[in-house]
């Protein structure tokens, strides 16, 4: 489910054919309202999530955000700091 | 051993960037894999080595073997990465997604396996191994053959010009 046939993360392929990419990326220009509106999606998203899973099962997802986003602000730091370099 | 790129500073002439990036060039599309080669404003050169199998396509982009050939005062920086095919080091790391470290990590893993970060790396150790041959020789070779493309002395044991870069 998480990754293709030769273990590698599927992520861009399910970008890729997600609705809210397809019809963001439509017309060739990604505008503020646009990411405000996909930002609002996540969002509401979590809070469904909230009012819907046990304890335990938020706490997984928690996690995966948290490590997710550790990763991602890691890298790009990690990034300026070669840019500087 | 790198986590996600290979880097090294090679003690070798900047003068010989241009016939490292050929030979890289040459070398991959002989092996099947598409490169294109941009020459940076640094005089250095930005390499992209791609195929299919080996490299992922990601948001509809191919990712490719990025080889950087900088220069660094009086020698070469190199460097073999995972980017996008095309886009220089910079603009590359911009991340497209946010599990992009956990893409490039994986990809890098596969062209590790490959060697293919070693076999450009070695490319280049050897084009410099041959100048400092030629170099060291100046003074005259014990046994010498000459380049039939530019007239370059070379070594006897040389297999490719350290002038040009010519299989000899």
């Amino acid at each position: 489910m998480f990754f293709n046939e030769e273990g590698i993360l599927n992520i861009d392929e399910m970008v890729v054919n997600n609705a809210s990419f397809k019809n963001i990326m439509e017309d060739g220009e990604i505008t503020e309202e646009e990411i405000k509106a996909q930002s609002d999606k996540v969002v509401a998203m979590l809070h469904d999530m909230e009012a819907k899973y046990s304890k335990e099962q938020l706490a997984e997802i928690k996690t995966l955000l948290v490590e997710s986003s550790v990763l991602y602000a890691v890298y790009n730091f990690y990034s300026i700091q070669n840019i500087n370099r | 051993m790198a986590t996600f790129s290979t880097k090294k500073i090679l003690y070798g002439s900047t003068s010989l960037i241009p016939i490292i990036a050929n030979r890289i060039q040459e070398e991959f599309r002989n092996d099947g894999y598409e490169v294109a080669m941009d020459a940076l404003s640094s005089g250095g050169y930005d390499i992209s080595i791609t195929k299919g199998g080996v490299f992922k396509a990601v948001l509809g982009m191919k990712t490719a073997l990025k080889v950087t050939l900088l220069p660094q005062g009086s020698n070469i920086h190199f460097e073999a990465g995972v980017g996008i095919w095309g886009q220089q080091l910079i603009p590359t790391i911009i991340s497209m997604l946010f599990f992009w470290p956990v893409l490039i990590t994986q990809i890098w893993g596969i062209v590790k396996q490959s060697k293919l970060d070693d076999k450009a790396l070695e490319i280049a150790q050897n084009i410099i191994n041959m100048n400092s041959n030629k170099d060291a020789g100046s003074t005259g070779f014990i046994g010498s053959k000459f380049c039939t493309d530019c007239g370059t002395k070379n070594a006897e044991s040389a297999n490719f010009c350290c002038g040009c870069g010519k299989p000899l």
